[in-house]
């Protein structure tokens, strides 16, 4: 469906896209994760034909996206990441301006903008100017603006950010609605339980690079550690506390002030031994946590840095 | 999709509460005040009697015939603004003005003109002085010509030309001129006309991916942008003619003021349309040409007030000091255009002058457009 094919896009004599490929298939709900600055917007908007680039192909149902490829554009749906609509009309009116730039036919618009305010969950407020409305429903306009005349692929760049818990659940759930619906969603965010929730496959950018790709599990089995024990401390960085990782199963060891942070070779169950070693020791502890690996532990082992640095 | 977007963008316009205070009450707050003052000064001042004059008889005069001509022309004329008191000395004029049986007193120079003596500030100094400085340019100018191009000057001087350039017009009631201070208004009109650049610098921002995020949304569209900068633009044009319909129409009729709409319809339409759109074009063409929306819309009105202020506004004799100083200017300064228009019309009749200056911005419009375009075409947005 979207093929990228060895992209490079240089700002000046930095490289924000550096020599990338991916592939993303119909239907499916393709994640692009990295932390800030990673280039994941730069991917997105040389996608949609915004920026040019320095080489590569990028290839949208076997045909180049260019900007004026509206054949293209006609089957696409952007969510930008900052909202994007005027604030002098209202819901109802921002979403039928933006529908009316693909379909004409103003009766076949109607049912698509009920569609989309139905969708989004916005019918209470399609008289309200967007100003009266709070930071999750503007995200939520946002997305209706994007989807009303019902794209077949869909690109929301971070649609979550400041948004309140209720909104992102409902702004998760219907991503996951449009894509049940046959719409192939290419969706950027950093945070890595998002990712992990909705994403059928998932792309780890950083510094330009597409680092890996594959589903949530195949990411995690990709990677040597195993679960990440937590352990609270009741005194700071006992001297006995290095020999920790002489223990049979541990992966690693960090300390961080009255913090013992433990990751463990995959498969390995550690927390037992973990345990007494700090009661014959003496060591005392306040609460103890056991974190199955993620997303951000499989970007920490691959980078050297968490998602969020 | 035209319709569509004109449609809603007309809708966004009139719901935008600040760009409508800026585009027609704030003109009309102004113009209602400034002829609120303008009138009583009027009926305190200027409506008593003529600015009065002596004129020093020296050499210059005696070698002047021209001048004299023009003294005697308007001493003859029972409705001139002036009375002119030709004196043999210079000592015997100032003790005229000393004394106040005279406004001022000129003193004829074969290399400068006139000059004007004054003791105060006021209405009857300013019309004289308006009197200096036309009479002066004018002179000036023909003098000019016999140096570089004596023939011009002998056939215009044969076409009668110059006698009708060197009389100071006084208002002739006959064309319907109701206000004879109206031309303070005229660089109103022009700033109405030019504060339509706001609402295009909006629009242009609006498309533009760079400084909007509507941009960025606008610009993935099936659509080419210029279609869509098209619309808006008819938007905003739309718009700017109907607020100036009813800020001429309020001026005119409930003001009082003389627009020239009784007089001369088509020709007063036409001086506000194409100032419109000028004003319109040169929205876009500062939007094309200065980063972020707040420095538009700063650049916007600094340079719309700038160009109100050379036209003469709160300065009447700005635009003679321009046209004697830097005449280049004129081609450049669309609020001179439309106050050139207007003034040419209605205190003089001259309709030839109010079509120059109609072309003139509709030509100023087109270069403004034109390379709008071409620095849209030219741009690449490299950091989104």
């Amino acid at each position: 469906m979207i093929q990228v094919h060895d992209l490079v896009k240089r700002y000046g004599k930095l490289v924000a896209i550096d020599h990338l490929s991916l592939r993303i298939r119909e239907n499916e709900i393709y994640g692009l994760l990295g932390p800030n600055g990673s280039g994941k917007t730069t991917l997105i908007n040389c996608m949609l034909a915004l920026l040019s680039f320095d080489n590569g192909e990028i290839r949208i149902d076997e045909k180049d996206m260019s900007p004026t490829a509206y054949d293209l554009k006609q089957k696409i749906g952007i969510v930008p990441q900052e909202v994007a609509f005027f604030d002098e009309l209202t819901v109802r009116e921002n979403i039928d301006y933006f529908c009316g730039l693909y379909v004409r036919d103003k009766a076949s618009r109607k049912s698509l903008v009920d569609d989309a305010i139905s969708f989004t969950g916005l019918s209470e407020f399609v008289n309200f100017r967007p100003r009266k409305l709070s930071g999750g429903l503007k995200r939520r306009l946002n997305i209706a603006c994007g989807i009303a005349h019902k794209p077949s692929i869909l690109f929301l760049d971070e649609p979550t950010v400041a948004v309140d818990p209720q909104s992102r659940n409902h702004i998760l759930q219907g991503v996951r609605a449009l894509a049940k619906n046959g719409v192939t969603v290419v969706y950027t965010t950093h945070y890595m339980e998002e990712a992990e929730q909705i994403c059928d496959r998932v792309g780890i950018i950083d510094k330009g690079q597409l680092l890996a790709e594959g589903t949530p599990a195949e990411l995690k089995g990709m990677i040597n550690t195993g679960d990440t024990i937590r352990i609270q401390l009741i005194a700071d960085k006992p001297e006995a506390l290095q020999e920790i990782r002489k223990i049979d199963g541990v992966h690693s060891l960090d300390v961080d002030a009255d913090t013992l942070t433990v990751r463990t070779m995959p498969g390995a169950y550690v927390l037992d031994r973990l345990l007494r070693y700090l009661h014959d020791r003496e060591i005392g502890y306040l609460s103890v946590a056991s974190e199955k690996p993620s997303l951000n532990t499989v970007f920490l082992e691959i980078t050297g840095r968490e998602l969020r640095d | 999709m035209f319709l569509h977007v004109v449609k809603y963008r007309l809708l966004a316009i009139i719901r935008d509460r600040q760009g409508m205070f800026w585009m027609l009450l704030f003109p009309i707050l102004l113009t209602s005040m400034m002829s609120v003052v303008m009138m009583n000064l009027i009926n305190e001042d200027m409506s008593i009697s003529p600015a009065r004059a002596a004129i020093v008889k020296n050499a210059a005069w005696n070698s002047s015939a021209p001048l004299q001509d023009v003294i005697a022309t308007l001493n003859a004329d029972e409705e001139s603004l002036f009375v002119f008191s030709p004196v043999e000395t210079a000592a015997e004029a100032e003790q005229m003005l000393a004394s106040g049986d005279v406004h001022g007193y000129f003193i004829p120079d074969a290399e400068n003109g006139l000059t004007l003596h004054v003791i105060r500030t006021g209405f009857p100094q300013t019309i004289l002085s308006e009197f200096m400085s036309s009479y002066t340019s004018q002179a000036r100018l023909i003098s000019d010509m016999f140096r570089t191009d004596p023939l011009k000057a002998l056939a215009l001087a044969a076409d009668g030309i110059q006698a009708s350039r060197l009389t100071f017009e006084p208002i002739d009631p006959a064309q319907n001129v109701s206000n004879p201070w109206g031309a303070m208004f005229f660089t109103l009109i022009a700033m109405m006309a030019l504060y339509n650049a706001l609402q295009s610098a909006t629009e242009s921002t609006a498309v533009d991916p760079t400084v909007y995020s509507v941009g960025i949304r606008q610009r993935t569209m099936p659509q080419h942008h210029i279609s869509i900068v098209l619309s808006s633009f008819a938007a905003v044009a739309v718009m700017g003619l109907l607020n100036m319909a009813v800020y001429l129409l309020y001026g005119q009729f409930l003001l009082g003021l003389d627009f020239g709409l009784t007089a001369y319809p088509l020709y007063a339409a036409a001086i506000a349309i194409s100032g419109v759109f000028a004003g319109i074009a040169m929205g876009f063409l500062i939007s094309a040409l200065v980063p972020g929306k707040r420095n538009r819309h700063s650049a916007v009105i600094a340079t719309s007030m700038v160009m109100v202020f050379l036209a003469g506004m709160m300065v009447l004799q700005m635009r003679q000091i321009v046209r004697e100083n830097a005449p280049f200017l004129k081609y450049l300064n669309p609020a001179d255009m439309i106050t050139d228009a207007y003034y040419g019309l209605l205190y003089y009749g001259d309709t030839a002058r109010a079509a120059r200056n109609i072309v003139m911005l509709l030509v100023f419009t087109a270069v403004c457009l034109l390379l709008t375009y071409t620095r849209i075409r030219r741009t690449r947005y490299e950091h989104l």
